[in-house]
């Protein structure tokens, strides 16, 4: 029986390699995101050994609020002193470490992949200490810096040039004293500059004090007992860690960071491989059809039903052992094309570089997937397979697979019913996100599957449908596709469910998008009230100097600009245990450059240790206006704030806000960038006659940008644009594969109508009628996916739109021009998936066909 | 053609060769074979398996290329023609009825019988192919499918679409073969009608000698050349001719 099968599997390479592929396209997307996350934690794990290094030890702060590294208090230089003088230590330097914006004339300097910009104090006489190695050049001394060869090289930097570094101080200028390294290759895209102590003290607002300091010991002395000695004898609210620990920090940090994205990217697998398990099923379903009569004569001849199923099922179990290896293979070239989409969609940035890693679990996990969901896929076929009858030799058209059964309409209904539940629990429950997460898959899964077992029911209607104009067109390859289009509705609606799905996907993103744009139009006409707005550029949460607002406040013709504390990165206080995003700005102002909706109170009061609150943490923590509420912050700990108005709005400042003063005093000097800004013009003031005057500031700030009120709409919608485009392109791999799928089917209907092909060219049909047969059948089967994709993707997100917070969208809309394109595109794809197939059937041999028996 | 007279010729091969293979392999399944086939007659064309009658067939219908020699549908040398001119010949000037397999499953019977014309044929007058459809006896069965007609059935459909593009020539493989004598006797009563009240050409191959028995003339071929021609002959001096030639 083993033999049989391989020489089935043989004798139809076209089919064999057509299923093959489907599966590779999955798998390879498995594997693919499993490489990609792989070599960026390889990348990440090198910089960790560097960190580990020789070890050395750090003293720091111990966290006042936990897991926020930016809560350490700074080490005062008595403590330096203290730790130099404590035996077994060789020597220590205090470490300050700053988040600068480096210019280089107006160019900003840009790190890569979303790494840092990182200042660091150098000096020659510790500079063992420090990690860095002097390339070129030397020690920075007052008004000079260094940067690393990297950046030095991008952007064309020698020794004697001037960079522009902006910290919390006016931005300065320095001369380029020379050229460094971190470690043994600068890792992880990151852009260092290096200044002496007492200017970064300056810059970064260390008054005789320092981040963290740098421990080397004495020859000899074991560094975990040093470590806890220094605990011991210095003063409290200080530890010390050995070089080990610190690095475990990192790769953690970075760890959680890869894993979210391999996670996204997995998400993204998995949609590919839903359509992959589709056609597979179908391409089983067709091939097994089609031999019915063969499969008859072996039962005949004494096969059992097990034996058949068994032979199936052992088909399908090579297909996936051959489609997992070359997938794992293929993943390689997925990695890159992943990395190019989503360079494509940062800011020119990327991933960082490093050499590609297949790990074991890569192999693993494409195996299971790939020999898994090609089994999964060939059960049902296998199992119908093995209910052929002996009799099924004898007599021509024995119907392996009815049309739309009962039992088929039942099922259908019924997951239907199970999707939508699981699909609306997933978006109302607040059961944790992984959870929400599951239920949400689930449910859109069980909708699919439910999808493409209805749609054989309106398969053939809708072909006739769709076949109408086709028909009018060519009128008789035209009625003949559309006639074959609706002569087997299981088949055409399985194919066209593989495209449904990966399509769903698409038009879900995109009315999610589109509501999201519809959302955000409507609050910047009804709240947001400033002239000009001023945000990060690139979006990064880095944000900018708050030097900015400061200096935009002197320009003649501005009323008022009112900067948005909250970087970089984002500033969290705790309330009530938890953790909560803040942002620090100014009462003056800020009811009309920003429109939040006060409910209730004011926004005066703001300035004496007031805040302002959403409605719903209101709510939660039973909070009123007037009322106290604890907040702790990193630097200045426990402090009592008064709820001044309780807000409606949370799109733009979220949902808590606080003053400037209190933001200052509650967080690090390194968390003083502010995020966004908004500036209104006084009355009577023109905005053409103002803007030159704020270019003029500006420009000062190459991590900033300013924009009116059209120029912030249309780069937030170019945003919002981008990443439809990124999250698109992704899914378009699924896309990919259901085409490949329509190539499948018609490629074998092809062979399946033979004959039928053979007497319309004997009865004179040409070559070119034959073509356009085929392909018309194609377009309609691809337009026929793209539309029921459509509506299940309508029905998607108006359930994602409705599960998402009021925050965030409240409007629905429906992106009607992007659905002509996607059914435009449709027809494409049917005409480029037709290729093949219908060249196959043009190049028929008439006599060949009509004497095949 | 439709003024063709029963004198004029239809097809006509001139000294066809159809060689398979090469060396000792060779098949000569046409051996410099000439044959006029006149306008006005049902023809048929007898001989044992492998005499070349297929062959023959499938050469004077454009279904296959000659190795060496000429065929001629009228006065149109088609082994001088491309792929396209000879399908669209195929279109305008000939009909085909098979043994088996002669419609498409998702046409229906009057579908079936307009593919010719669907497929851009140029289209013979209606009140033709009403005489036509009439002529099948099918009035009321045209709006099936082929699934739901019977055998018989399905070969006077394929009969009347060969018949509906008013072709030069009709050319029928076995049309029969896969009938029952009572059915296949019908078939064959409505070619010869067609031939005698319609005036068309038909050529048929068959090695059935009660189904050869139809024709005006019946043509034996035996290892790829004509070996005997009988005109208007009876079911048993066919069969008595067949037995001698060794079928």
């Amino acid at each position: 029986m083993f033999k049989l099968t391989l020489k089935s599997l043989l004798a139809r390479k076209i089919r064999l390699a057509l299923t093959t592929f489907a599966v590779v396209l999955g798998v390879s997307f498995v594997s693919g995101s499993f490489i990609l996350a792989d070599s960026l934690r390889s990348v990440f794990d090198k910089i960790a050994i560097e960190i580990a290094g020789p070890n050395w030890l750090q003293v720091r702060g111990v966290e006042t609020i936990e897991d926020d590294s930016f809560s350490r208090p700074p080490v005062t230089q008595s403590v330096v002193d203290q730790i130099r003088s404590t035996e077994g230590v060789y020597d220590a330097e205090g470490v300050i470490q700053g988040f600068p914006r480096i210019s280089v004339g107006d160019e900003l300097v840009k790190p890569l992949g979303g790494a840092p910009t990182l200042a660091f104090n150098f000096d020659q006489q510790r500079a063992e200490l420090s990690g860095f190695e002097t390339l070129e050049g030397s020690a920075p001394g007052d008004s000079e810096a260094m940067v690393d060869i990297d950046t030095a090289n991008k952007y064309d930097i020698s020794v004697g040039d001037t960079i522009t570094i902006r910290s919390l101080q006016p931005a300065e200028d320095f001369q380029v004293s020379g050229i460094t390294r971190w470690g043994e290759d600068n890792g992880g895209g990151a852009v260092f500059v290096l200044v002496n102590t007492a200017t970064a003290q300056r810059l970064f607002d260390y008054p005789d004090s320092y981040l963290a300091v740098t421990v080397a010991a004495m020859p000899g002395v074991d560094e975990s007992e040093l470590a806890d000695k220094l605990t011991r004898e210095l003063p409290d609210g200080f530890e010390a860690v050995t070089s080990d620990v610190v690095a475990g920090e990192f790769s953690d940090e970075f760890d959680t960071f890869i894993t979210i994205f391999q996670t996204a990217l997995l998400v993204f697998a998995a949609v590919a491989l839903v359509v992959s398990a589709f056609i597979i099923n179908n391409t089983f379903a067709i091939v097994l059809g089609q031999r019915v009569r063969e499969l008859g004569l072996l039962r005949a001849v004494g096969a059992t039903g097990r034996q058949i199923r068994s032979s199936v099922l052992i088909e399908a179990l090579l297909i996936g052992v051959i489609a997992s290896v070359v997938g794992v293979f293929a993943g390689l070239g997925i990695t890159w094309v992943i990395k190019a989409i989503i360079e494509q969609a940062g800011d020119g940035s990327g991933l960082p570089d490093g050499p590609l890693v297949i790990a074991a679990r890569t192999w693993i996990a494409a195996s299971v997937v790939g020999i898994g969901i090609t089994l999964i896929a060939a059960i049902s076929p296998a199992r119908k397979a093995a209910s052929i009858p002996p009799i099924a030799a004898l007599r021509d058209g024995v119907a392996l697979w009815s049309g739309g059964g009962r039992r088929r309409t039942v099922i259908g209904l019924l997951l239907g019913a199970g999707g939508v539940v699981a699909t609306i629990l997933g978006t109302t429950t607040d059961s944790g996100a992984g959870r929400q997460l599951t239920l949400l898959a689930a449910g859109a899964l069980l909708l699919f599957v439910s999808i493409s077992l209805l749609s054989t029911l309106v398969a053939r209607p809708a072909a006739k449908v769709l076949g109408w104009p086709v028909t009018r067109f060519a009128r008789a390859s035209g009625n003949l596709a559309t006639q074959n289009a609706s002569r087997n509705p299981r088949r055409t609606a399985s194919t066209a469910s593989a495209l449904m799905v990966g399509l769903a996907l698409v038009a879900m993103v995109l009315v999610v998008g589109t509501s999201f744009k519809k959302t955000f139009s409507s609050t910047l006409d009804s709240s947001l009230g400033a002239d000009f707005f001023v945000d990060t550029e690139g979006n990064s949460s880095w944000g900018f100097s708050p030097q900015l607002v400061d200096e935009m406040n002197q320009i003649d013709g501005v009323a008022i600009a009112v900067g948005f504390r909250g970087g970089p990165g984002t500033a969290q206080m705790t309330v009530a245990g938890e953790s909560k995003d803040v942002i620090g700005t100014q009462e003056e102002g800020l009811g009309r450059v920003i429109d939040i909706s006060l409910i209730e109170g004011t926004y005066s009061g703001l300035a004496n240790s007031g805040v302002l609150v959403h409605k719903d943490p209101a709510e939660d923590l039973s909070l009123a206006v007037g009322e106290t509420v604890s907040a702790t912050f990193p630097v200045s700990g426990p402090r009592e704030l008064r709820v001044v108005g309780i807000f409606d709005d949370g799109s733009t400042l979220g949902n808590w806000v606080i003053d400037m003063t209190t933001y200052e005093d509650g967080f690090d000097p390194a968390r003083q960038s502010d995020l966004f800004a908004a500036i209104e013009l006084e009355e009577g003031s023109e905005v053409d006659e103002v803007r030159p005057r704020l270019d003029a500031v500006a420009i000062n700030y190459p991590e900033a940008t300013l924009q009116d009120r059209t120029e912030y709409k249309e780069t937030i919608e170019g945003e919002i644009d981008t990443l439809l485009v990124t999250v698109n392109a992704l899914v378009g791999f699924a896309v990919i594969i259901a085409v490949l799928g329509i190539v499948n089917t018609l490629m074998l209907s092809v062979f399946e109508r033979t004959k039928e092909i053979g007497l319309l060219r004997a009865v004179g049909m040409t070559r070119r009628q034959t073509r356009r047969m085929i392909r018309w059948e194609a377009v309609i089967i691809a337009v026929f996916g793209g539309v029921l994709g459509i509506l299940v993707g309508i029905l998607l997100g108006f359930i994602a739109v409705q599960a998402m917070p009021e925050s965030f969208i409240t409007d629905f809309g429906i992106p009607l021009g992007n659905f002509v394109v996607i059914l435009i595109m449709c027809i494409v794809a049917g005409v480029l998936a037709a290729i093949l197939p219908a060249r196959r059937a043009a190049r028929l041999n008439v006599l060949d066909a009509i004497a095949h028996s | 053609m439709t003024t063709a007279t029963s004198t004029s010729i239809a097809a006509r091969a001139v000294k066809a060769s159809k060689v398979y293979g090469s060396g000792d392999t060779t098949v000569r399944a046409l051996d410099e074979l000439s044959v006029d086939l006149a306008s006005g007659e049902l023809t048929a064309i007898m001989g044992p398996s492998g005499s070349g009658k297929s062959t023959l067939m499938h050469c004077l219908a454009g279904l296959d290329n000659l190795s060496s020699g000429k065929v001629y549908i009228g006065d149109t040398d088609i082994s001088e023609l491309s792929e396209r001119a000879l399908t669209l010949l195929r279109r305008d000037r000939i009909g085909f009825v098979f043994q088996a397999f002669n419609l498409v499953p998702t046409l229906s019977a009057e579908e079936n019988i307009n593919l010719p014309r669907q497929l851009g044929a140029s289209t013979p007058p209606e009140s033709w192919v009403k005489k036509v459809v009439q002529a099948v006896g099918l009035s009321d069965r045209l709006q099936h499918r082929p699934s739901e007609l019977s055998g018989g059935q399905q070969q006077r459909v394929a009969v009347a679409r060969a018949l509906a593009g008013q072709p030069e020539i009709i050319f029928a493989d076995e049309p029969t073969g896969n009938l029952d004598s009572k059915t296949g006797g019908e078939i064959l009563q409505f070619m010869q009608e067609a031939v005698r009240d319609l005036d068309q050409t038909i050529v048929m191959v068959t090695h059935d000698p009660s189904a050869a028995a139809h024709a005006d003339r019946v043509v034996f071929l035996a290892d790829g050349r004509i070996v005997q021609e009988l005109i208007t002959p009876s079911a048993d001096l066919i069969l008595d001719t067949m037995k001698r030639l060794g079928d």
